[in-house]
């Protein structure tokens, strides 16, 4: 708390010839990792699309997941990953002056960048989180299409929070909330840490539940690989329709064919189309108003509005201490007393405040009406009917595991057939 | 409706249209913002650090307490050329302190990190023995209220995790813990 | 419905209610109140060194203050007026702060003594002697070729001197010649140009910085006594070299001033230790010494480029060492 101008005690003059030591510090080493981490990022990605796309082979994704797990993230702790490059980003768009190492833009970059080219293949066998949960992953239940649709709003809304949080500059929520994150560091927060193990314990009968249910990423992924320039295709002799893929989908990601035997009149199917085509703006309106609307109260995620609340209410308290209402033995919150002794001046801090305070008006309205955007959207393309003939992929929820390729009779008669053939 | 069909084209080729114009957009986007921050991020070197600036800090306690690690990254040191040398260090010895030994219960420093070795009349070095060190700041608050602030809290860079966010920076009271670059990699106090 | 769709949808059910509720309450949490989500307000601790000691009160109260035109170099009081001495003048005021003379000086000068209306002034390497009007009426040159003076105390039987970089007394009679060297039984310690000394009943007392004491010598050279020990705590001197300034408070107790932290403790001639009677908040703050004379019944005190009287308060010293003290004391009128 001082800050000495001037020395108390002036420098000794030594007779002896005493020389002073030089202060020794650590140095770090991150640039070589940073590197490696970016050209591994790469190489397994092009290495996924390979064995996705040309030779359909589950093992060598399964091998990038054991590599991922142990690289990215007990040998990197996991951290900085790309699900939290999202907050890095963001905060770099908002804030200028925001240092935004390159490394953690192309972390944020390329597996979209693949995605839309070739589908979520980061999610693959790249992403540690994702490498974790394949790795214990032994039976697979899955849950009712309708649940899973619900739960998958969720992500979004994190995406939303996220955002927010991030670009007012409060919180980093996912790194806050990182289920993994322990684990892979071997150490930390008790809550998070129980956590990871209970997503772990999940993984173990539901196939990928942080990615399906959770992950922002994904989320923001799930949009760019629905629109991929390769979208992947099971087998490439044709699809028999033995329905087998599709149960073996561990995030069922597979949709079964659809022949409507009577053809929907086309009023009706218009008409429903309409209907939630209207219920979109509607939607995303109302969900920037209702989070729009608690904005000043989401505020108190950011520390200065947290202090400037705390001061108020230290005020209110010694208010009520004199008037002899209150006790007046009370503990002071550290950062009241700090923000005392260095000298804060609460004006500065309120104009501080208010700035903040505006920030998040504006970005609570965005987040909500992101949030009611997706349920909009969700609503609008659950009331699509597509008929399908034959069992395809659905890009935006495959996570290119590739546990479908081995169920395949296709594939499998290929495979003989190579074999034989050699 | 029928008799527009061979205008339109099939389901399956509209959707592949609709596709690719939005993968076109996509895209777009992608590497607008890409390229928008690849300009702000292409002028520096990229590597960024967590620090302590040590004329902001309080010295709280919670740098021990908060580091994510076991043994938090963050230690003493001490800037020996700020140092006054004195017999009666105040960041050494706690304050009523009655004879000027090393005795253990004359010492600030819970773990004993703290080796005072005479140099010559009245002149005394301190040293800190880093692996004994656990970031508590005790001394660091002693030398600062009773002698030339010599000794500060710094996070150790070989040991810090460098997460994306620090823990410790989440709590300190006193905001004295931000990312610098590596040109400012280690705030030290050691002006002559 | 077959039992395998019943678990389908029961397990699925299940599980999705489980994380909606968890997922929900979060939100809920986030949206009522994040202070309790993202920080913990019951953190009150801190380190406590040393309880601010808020117990101490000084029973002086200041009455008067005046500033001067530039930092305080030396103060010295004779006779009702207050001679202060910044870098490059030598100005003498009266007690209300009324200036009476002033006149200019080399720019080196460390420290002022007074006697018979005769202004004694120390540089580093010699000493001057002024009137009142500014003329120099005698001057001479240090003894050594290495000196480095640091304080002077006159009396009629000679004028002495201490020297930092020699780290021994230096004493001339009155006509300027070299009369010997004072040198400390255990050594003098000099870790900074801070080495006091002051003439009061016929001995002189000055400070032994580096070993934390006051000794005490006959005007002849020989050393008396000693007394003083190291500690933050009062009665004690601090950090590396104090006290740095010492002065008769005319009744034959002895004040000392400290720097670092700064506060003015009242000794016996016998060195025991009576009480703090400023400490660092009712001087000011900061860790420079301040100077301090004791002029009647009101203490001088000087520090930065304000001169301070302070004054005894019957009332606030009930509950002080200082009001204990049964000593017939001139500042206790």
């Amino acid at each position: 708390m001082n800050i000495l101008a001037e020395a108390r005690f002036p420098k000794p003059d030594f007779t002896s010839g005493y020389e002073y030591p030089d202060i020794l510090h650590g140095v770090p080493n991150e640039t070589l990792w940073n590197v490696l981490d970016i050209v591994l990022l790469v190489g397994m990605m092009a290495l996924v699309v390979w064995a996705a796309y040309r030779k359909r082979s589950r093992t060598v994704i399964y091998a990038m997941s054991v590599v991922s797990v142990l690289y990215f993230g007990f040998f990197r702790s996991g951290c900085v990953c790309s699900v939290g490059s999202i907050q890095n980003v963001v905060t770099a768009l908002v804030n200028p002056d925001y240092h935004l190492p390159w490394y953690v833009l192309l972390l944020f970059l390329l597996p979209i960048v693949f995605a839309l080219l070739f589908g979520r293949v980061f999610c693959a066998g790249v992403c540690p989180l994702g490498a974790l949960q394949e790795l214990v992953n032994i039976k697979n239940f899955r849950l009712a299409r309708s649940v899973s649709v619900t739960l998958s709003v969720i992500p979004w809304i994190y995406l939303a929070f996220t955002i927010l949080y991030a670009a007012t500059r409060s919180q980093f929520l996912i790194c806050r909330l990182d289920p993994f994150v322990g684990i892979f560091r071997l150490g930390g927060d008790l809550g998070m840490i129980t956590f990871g193990a209970v997503l772990l314990l999940m993984s173990v009968f539901i196939g990928r539940p942080f990615c399906q249910f959770l992950c922002p990423y994904g989320a923001l992924l799930s949009v760019f690989s629905s629109l991929s320039w390769k979208q992947l295709e099971i087998t490439e002799k044709g699809c028999i329709n033995c329905a087998l893929c599709g149960k073996s989908c561990p995030v069922d990601a597979i949709r079964a064919p659809q022949v409507s035997k009577t053809k929907e009149e086309r009023r009706k199917g218009v008409n429903r189309i309409i209907f939630f085509a209207i219920l979109l703006p509607l939607l995303t309106v109302a969900g920037a108003m209702l989070l729009g609307s608690q904005s000043d109260a989401l505020s108190l995620a950011h520390k200065d509005v947290y202090l400037y609340e705390l001061l108020l209410q230290q005020e209110r308290l010694r208010v009520d201490a004199s008037a002899g209402m209150v006790q007046p033995e009370m503990d002071v919150p550290l950062e009241v007393e700090t923000f005392n002794a260095l000298g804060g001046d609460m004006e500065e801090l309120k104009a501080k405040v208010d700035d903040v305070r505006r920030d998040y008006t504006f970005y609570a309205y965005l987040a909500g009406a992101l949030i009611g955007f997706i349920i909009g959207f969700k609503l609008l393309k659950l009331s699509l009917k597509r008929s399908r003939k034959t069992y395809e992929v659905s890009s935006a929820r495959c996570t290119m595991c590739g546990k479908c390729f081995n169920y395949c009779p296709q594939n499998l008669n290929l495979k003989k057939h190579e074999k034989t053939i050699s | 409706m029928s008799m527009d069909k061979d205008k339109l084209k099939s389901p399956m080729e509209r959707r592949d249209f609709l596709r690719r114009c939005g993968a076109l957009v996509a895209g777009g986007v992608a590497l607008a913002t890409g390229g928008l921050l690849a300009t702000k991020a292409s002028g520096k070197t990229g590597e960024v650090f967590w620090q302590i600036d040590p004329y902001r800090c309080t010295q709280c306690g919670r740098c021990e307490t908060d580091c994510v690690l076991t043994v938090s990254a963050v230690k003493c040191f001490h800037a020996n050329r700020v140092c006054g040398y004195c017999d009666l260090c105040g960041g050494y010895y706690r304050p009523n302190v009655k004879n000027l030994n090393t005795a253990a219960e004359n010492q600030l420093c819970p773990t004993g990190a703290i080796t005072r070795k005479f140099v010559e009349e009245p002149y005394f070095e301190y040293t800190i023995d880093e692996a004994l060190c656990t970031g508590c700041g005790k001394c660091v608050k002693g030398c600062t209220s009773f002698g030339n602030g010599s000794l500060f809290l710094q996070i150790q860079q070989d040991v810090c995790q460098q997460c994306n966010e620090c823990a410790i920076a989440r709590v300190c009271p006193s905001d004295a813990i931000h990312r610098v670059t590596n040109e400012q990699a280690y705030q030290l106090k050691d002006h002559a | 419905m077959d039992r395998r769709k019943f678990l389908k949808i029961g397990g699925s059910l299940t599980v999705g209610g489980v994380v909606l509720a968890v997922v929900g309450r979060n939100m809920w949490n986030l949206l009522k109140h994040p202070d309790k989500v993202f920080y913990d307000s019951k953190r009150t601790e801190g380190i406590t060194l040393l309880k601010e000691d808020g117990d101490f009160v000084s029973p002086y109260r200041r009455t008067f203050g005046f500033v001067v035109p530039d930092d305080i170099s030396a103060m010295e009081v004779e006779g009702g007026s207050i001679y202060i001495a910044t870098p490059n003048n030598i100005y003498v005021y009266g007690l209300s702060g009324e200036l009476q003379t002033n006149f200019p000086t080399p720019s080196d000068l460390r420290d002022l003594a007074v006697m018979d209306g005769r202004i004694y002034a120390l540089f580093p390497t010699r000493i001057e002697v002024y009137d009142r009007q500014g003329d120099v009426v005698q001057q001479w040159e240090a003894c050594s070729e290495t000196s480095d003076y640091c304080s002077i105390a006159v009396c009629k039987e000679g004028v002495f001197v201490t020297d930092a970089a020699d780290k021994n007394i230096c004493k001339y009679h009155p006509d300027g010649t070299l009369a010997r060297f004072i040198q400390s039984p255990v050594g003098f310690i000099v870790p900074s140009y801070c080495f006091a000394i002051t003439y009061m009943d016929g001995r002189i007392y000055c400070s032994n910085p580096g070993r934390h004491r006051v000794e005490s010598y006959s005007t002849d050279g020989e050393f008396l006594a000693a007394f003083g020990k190291s500690g933050a705590d009062a009665g004690a001197f601090s950090g590396c070299c104090n006290p740095a300034i010492i002065t008769p408070a005319n009744g034959g107790e002895l004040l000392t001033s400290e720097k670092g932290i700064p506060r003015i403790s009242c000794y016996a001639a016998d060195g025991q230790f009576r009480s703090v009677l400023l400490d660092s908040r009712a001087l000011g703050g900061g860790h420079t010494a301040y100077n301090v004379r004791v002029m009647k019944d009101k203490l001088i005190v000087a520090g930065g480029d304000k001169v301070s009287v302070f004054q005894y308060n019957k009332s606030l010293s009930q509950q002080t060492l200082c009001g204990q003290c049964d000593k017939d004391c001139p500042l206790k009128i």
